[in-house]
Formats: C-alpha cells, structure tokens, sequence
C-alpha cells in the first residue's frame, strides 16, 4: 500500500503534506505533487494535513489512474521536502471539478509563449542540512 | 596564447535530463548528511522475549513534539541505511532519546536492533512528525490516549509532557495487550511518572493507567473497544461516557484497533483533528517492523 496524491491537487498545491512527511517522499511539478510509492511508508501523517482532501490510500477504489500518474512522475520531478510559496489562487481551486486535464507534468508540447517551470534549486538542495528546523518552520507557518 | 582557461562551465543542455540531475544531487546530499544522523546507545532494557526500550544522545539541535515520530534505524548490508518510524518514549525535555520496541525474529531493522549495545551507534533522523500532539486537538477537559502494544510510545512522551497537565483536568493512558508480561513497560512508566521532579505532582492528581488483558488473566480484562462500548470503562474510572464537548482522544495501535475506535467516535460526533486543522481525536499507527 502506499498514499498517493489525486486531482483536487491539481492548481492547489497547498505542501502541508511535504512539511510533515517523515521520508521526504513527495516531488513536485509545477501544479501538482506525487508521492513516490515505493519511498512512502504508510504512516498516514499527511493525509489529514492536506487542505484540499486530495491524499489517498491507494486501496480506495478507482484511483488506479492517479496510482499510476504518482508512479511516473516521482521518478521525473524533482524531490520536495519544504513548503515553499503556495500559488496565489491555490484557494479558488480547490474543489473545482474535472480539473485531471489542467496536469502539467512537463511533458507537454512548448506553446510559444510557455516557460519552463522554475524550480528554486538553493532550497532543494539545502533541505538536508536545515531539516532539523522544518516541523517547527511548518508549524510557524501554520499557526 | 600561453594561458589556459578555467574549468569551462557546462552549459545547461535544456533537456529533460534536467530534473534527473538535480534528483541525483539531492540523492547525494541526503547521503552526505546522514553521517551526523548517527547517535550513540546508552541504555537497552529487555523487557521480556518480545519487547525491549533504548535510550541514546540527542542530537544537539534535535527540537520535536511530545507525541511525534522521527525514523530510526541501523545501515543496512548495501550501505543504504534500514529505516523504521518509531515513536518518541521520551518527553521534549529529556536530554535522551527513548524508543520501545518489538523484536520480530525476521525483521529486517528488529532483528538486529534488538542486539544493540550501550556504546553502539544507531541513525536517528531529525524530521520529527506526527498527529499524536497537543496541537492537533482542540482544548477540552480530558485527554484519552488509548493504545495496544507498543502503541504506548508516543504517550509515555506526552504523559510526562507539562502541557498535558496544564490544558487538561485529567489525562487517561489505557493500554491493551494480550499477556501480563506486555504491560510491564506501562507499569515502569507509571512508576517513573509519578516520581518525576518536573510534572510528578500534576500527574498524582491528573493522571490515570488503565491496563487490561485480552488473553492472560488480570484485574481488567477485554478489548477497549469492548469496554468503551459496553461503558464498564466509564464505571471503573467514575467519568463520564466520552462526549465530544468534554473529551479530547489519542488513538495509537493496531490498525484494527484504530479503525474501530474512529467508528466509535464518529458516531458520537466527534471529528479528526490534524496539525492544520485540531478536532477532537487523532489517530495514527503504532508501527511494526
């Protein structure tokens, strides 16, 4: 069993669940998270956190589809294991229905005017050395 | 044209190799910072065939929650390191680390952690988490930690946790394990709480353990479920039947035991609480190897 991330993600991208998460099994694209299946060890600590009910056990029916999207893309995107900024309209998003086609994995075909996503590498890489600082930033933040 | 130029920085290609690159640079660096992760065994005490506590250093900076979990564990034969989450035994405060653990005869980390030495080095990670803390419940008058197993670890933290004594009237610790022997480390804890120079007082008054056996014969037999249910629970302490106005519950055991628990208190109107968002119960698993 692991937990995986599923659709009401998708624009929300809250990272409650990367501050708690003992692992760091969480990777992020530019509008959604996944959580590496194989690194998850079930502990269930995220799935409340997240604000926007998006995180699953994978023994809930019909969420093959996200199972494999978790799968694939925590081999591609980069690890996470801080909150970093929350998009600005992450709240307006929330609850919005069919929002599985709006996915950006970066494997899209470039539009002309698209960029590349941005991802801050100072604060990826320095997570380690920080980390003992993260539950009590996370808690900062969440008060 | 007598010099020669720098090393020539690499161009970024703009390839999709990009998010790889910097996954396996992550991957380094984590490698790299586990070496402060080690800390040292000071104490082991086998508590009998199936369980036993450790105590090791802290790590200097190391702040967590009473309540919480951190990954611990031993390098494992293809030097990547066994983890396992295990509970914090200790309060916030202690200048040691307490765990408590089962031994399982084929456990990959049991099986050779239960053999650790004072003087020896497990791997303690620092990223403490979890939902069994304070925070995550809303104020109340009683707090109900209700455990199986070594599901009593994150509560012998927080029941010698001043805050526990200062938001709460009373504060109950039930524990439910098939034989006598099980118990005993509940016992010491007991034993150790009510001596305790800093919150020893608060717990004489507040404090309450509440054992019982599902296969040995002792004082207090059944199933918690069972006595919640049947309210024998309430008689044998004298408080109310619980209410979600006046009582706050922790759930750490079994996931049976967890699921079953959560089904009572659902149907009492009571709602899970987590970090972000405190209720009036919280749930997480005791772990096994």
């Amino acid at each position: 069993m692991t937990f995986i991330v599923t659709e009401n993600c998708i624009n929300c991208k809250f990272q409650d669940c990367v501050a708690v998460c003992p692992v760091d099994c969480f990777y992020e694209g530019e509008n959604f998270l996944v959580i590496h299946p194989e690194e998850c060890i079930d502990c269930g600590v995220c799935e409340p956190e997240c604000p926007a009910d998006a995180i699953k056990p994978d023994t809930d029916s019909g969420l093959d589809e996200w199972l494999a999207v978790n799968t694939k893309y925590a081999e591609i995107w980069p690890n996470i294991s801080e909150i970093g900024d929350v998009l600005a309209d992450a709240e307006d998003w929330n609850g919005k229905p069919n929002k599985a086609a709006l996915l950006i994995t970066g494997e899209e075909p470039r539009a002309p005017h698209s960029q590349k996503p941005v991802y801050d590498q100072g604060q990826a890489s320095s997570d380690e050395a920080g980390s003992s600082y993260e539950v009590e930033g996370a808690r900062i933040k969440g008060d | 044209m007598g010099f020669l130029l720098g090393p020539i920085q690499r161009k970024n290609n703009g390839t999709d190799d990009w998010c790889r690159k910097e996954k396996k640079m992550n991957e380094i660096v984590k490698e790299a910072a586990q070496l402060p992760d080690r800390q040292t065994v000071l104490s082991v005490k086998h508590w009998d065939d199936r369980l036993f506590s450790f105590r090791v250093s802290r790590p200097a900076s190391f702040r967590f929650r009473s309540g919480e979990f951190v990954m611990i564990g031993l390098p494992g034969e293809n030097g990547k390191p066994l983890l396992r989450a295990y509970s914090i035994a200790s309060p916030f405060w202690d200048e040691e680390l307490e765990f408590y653990s089962i031994k399982v005869p084929d456990g990959p980390l049991t099986s050779k952690l239960q053999k650790i030495q004072p003087g020896d080095q497990v791997i303690v990670k620092t990223k403490s988490t979890g939902t069994l803390v304070i925070d995550a419940l809303l104020p109340g008058q009683r707090l109900w930690m209700l455990s199986t197993g070594t599901g009593v670890a994150p509560f012998a933290s927080l029941m010698r946790e001043p805050e526990s004594y200062e938001k709460f009237e009373k504060v109950i610790l039930t524990q439910t394990c098939r034989l006598n022997s099980e118990l005993v480390y509940g016992e010491d804890l007991e034993k150790r709480l009510m001596e305790d120079p800093l919150v020893g007082e608060d717990a004489q008054q507040k404090f309450i353990r509440y054992a019982t056996t599902t296969r040995d014969t002792s004082d207090r037999m059944g199933r918690i479920t069972d006595l919640i249910k049947s309210g024998k629970l309430f008689e044998d302490l004298g408080l109310p039947e619980l209410n979600p106005e006046e009582d706050r519950v922790m759930i750490c055991g079994s996931m049976g035991l967890n699921m079953d628990i959560k089904e009572i208190l659902e149907a009492r109107g009571f709602s899970e609480g987590a970090n972000s968002r405190p209720g009036e119960y919280v749930i997480e698993r005791a772990f096994v190897d």
